[in-house]
């Protein structure tokens, strides 16, 4: 078994990044509302825009 | 017939060449794997063949503005298409890549050299991603180093994308990078040896098993790592009906971005800090007075700049954090600083990364033991020496380490320099040196030849002294020497 998943790395790869994908994909669409959401609000008060791209550099 | 120039993977004379007439062919040896093209040596210069089942991506690499980008950003070697004659059938152009000075294999980088290259591969994926296309391969061995800066070297790893498709590489690059960058970071640096065991990188199974359990609790590790071990080892045998039906799973590209950016995240915060002790100040530690070292300095100057042609290549071997390799990289050498010590090339190379340092390319070497050929026929990535000579070497506070520390015999010593290049500067250390001393103080003196006239004497079959000078206010004799 274990020497199959050496010789054959690929389908468990593949398989999973639909799992997982779909995970972070969730969490990134979350993340980039609340984004949003906060840059909305500090731009009621404001505040400079900061960029999300730049932030998380 | 000629040798291959050194610097660039093993080459072979490849008889399926229809370039009889025309020059002396050599194929890359390591560069068969791919289909779609591969690296080939004429008359001393490097070439890629690009195959016309690849022309598609090949074209809309450039077309897509993707390989200008990458260009631009110094993030991949250049390349220019030559009308030349190709080395195999089937071609559909050729390419004579920007030649870099020194090749480097993921085993010998150390910890903040190898994240640099997880980072840049996946960058290179992201902005491919930008513009429709994706990375193939994220094999390490598609990194070098330039610089202080990694650099992508593959030219032939990119694929149109397809909406849809889940990354085919996804696998190779934790089994290339994010996995043994855990292992590092997680559990001891030393374990990025485990690549020169395995080429096609770390099996995933292993790497978990390795990785200590709190590892699990760790969001990226856990899905990148754990989780893929475990779908990995389940999928195993999937070779026939469910393997398709799983194939038929797609992932869209805002989730492909997302692994990629979680990718990042994850490779991110895997830190490396070597104990206080080690990154004490190296050089304080020996027992060099500052006008000795001062002397060492101004003598392995002199020395260099008596050669007559400035040397292209350099090796300092045993460099620790390379304070005597930069006056060779100062001067314009393209100057490799080997050193056994994870944390002296980790200093060497942040201090280089953090100047902007030209010419320095630190790496991790243990010289008892260096860097063998591996992969089929043994040349797939090359042995150290395969990859010289070098046409100046530095052994400074080295030859003690070597021959009282590892029992290597003084003619064996030589012949091993003799092996690297063609000038040496050499520092003889006697044993009343307080370093010597501290060498012997745990074991039996079994070394009556180890005098300096032993020293000379042994040498003198491989070298021809040109400068012999003593070190100010040390008991230490350096020389400058050439190959007989």
């Amino acid at each position: 078994m274990l020497q199959l998943a050496y010789l054959d790395p690929a389908t468990g790869a593949m398989i999973i990044q639909a799992v997982v994908g779909g995970v972070l994909a969730a969490l990134l669409t979350v993340k980039l509302w609340f984004t949003r959401v906060k840059l909305f609000i500090l731009g009621l008060f404001g505040r400079k825009h900061v960029s999300d791209d730049e932030s998380t550099e | 017939m000629t040798n291959p120039p050194s610097n660039v993977p093993d080459f072979h004379s490849d008889p399926r060449g229809p370039d009889e007439t025309v020059a002396e062919t050599f194929r890359g040896c390591g560069s068969f794997r791919d289909p779609s093209g591969f690296l080939f040596q004429r008359d001393g210069i490097l070439y890629r063949q690009v195959n016309t089942c690849y022309a598609e991506h090949f074209d809309a690499l450039i077309d897509s503005g993707l390989y200008r980008k990458l260009i631009d950003k110094n993030l991949m070697v250049a390349h220019e298409v030559v009308p030349i004659e190709p080395a195999g059938p089937g071609a559909h152009c050729i390419i004579k890549p920007r030649r870099i000075g020194f090749i480097s294999y993921p085993y010998e980088w150390s910890f903040s050299q190898y994240r640099d290259a997880a980072l840049l591969t996946l960058r290179v994926q992201q902005l491919a991603l930008e513009h429709g296309m994706v990375l193939k391969d994220a094999s390490a061995y598609n990194v070098q180093f330039e610089n202080g800066r990694p650099i992508f070297i593959d030219t032939l790893s990119f694929e149109r994308y397809v909406e849809g498709e889940p990354w085919i590489a996804y696998g190779q690059f934790v089994q290339h990078f994010l996995g043994p960058l855990a292992l590092m970071s997680r559990r001891d640096v030393r374990l990025s040896s485990l690549m020169r065991t395995h080429i096609g990188g770390l099996p995933l199974d292993m790497t978990a098993e390795l990785l200590p359990h709190r590892t699990m609790l760790h969001f990226g590790l856990l899905m990148h790592v754990h989780l893929l071990a475990r779908s990995q080892r389940r999928h195993a045998d999937d070779a026939g009906a469910e393997g398709k039906a799983v194939a038929a799973r797609k992932v869209s590209k805002h989730a492909l971005l997302a692994i990629v950016q979680s990718l990042q995240n994850t490779v991110k915060s895997l830190r490396w800090t070597p104990a206080a002790s080690e990154w004490g100040d190296y050089y304080d530690a020996t027992n060099y007075s500052d006008a000795a070292m001062k002397h060492k300095h101004e003598l392995v100057a002199t020395f260099i700049d008596q050669l007559g042609t400035l040397p292209g290549l350099v090796w300092d071997l045993g460099a620790n954090t390379g304070s005597f390799s930069r006056i060779a990289s100062q001067r314009g050498c393209n100057t490799i600083a080997f050193d056994l010590d994870p944390a002296a090339v980790e200093k060497n190379y942040l201090h280089i990364k953090k100047q902007k340092e030209q010419n320095l390319l630190p790496l991790v070497m243990d010289l008892t033991n260096p860097s063998p050929g591996i992969g089929w026929r043994n040349c797939e990535r090359d042995s150290l020496l395969s990859r010289g000579p070098a046409d100046l070497v530095l052994a400074l506070a080295l030859v003690h380490h070597l021959a009282i520390g590892n029992n290597v015999p003084l003619g064996d010593l030589a012949a091993f320099f003799a092996d690297c290049g063609p000038h040496l500067i050499v520092e003889y250390v006697p044993k009343s040196d307080s370093q010597v001393k501290r060498l012997l103080a745990t074991r039996r003196d079994i070394f009556p030849h180890y005098t300096q006239d032993g020293f000379e004497a042994a040498f003198a079959l491989h070298f021809e002294v040109l400068q012999r000078q003593p070190i100010a206010e040390s008991q230490r004799v350096l020389y400058l020497m050439k190959k007989r």
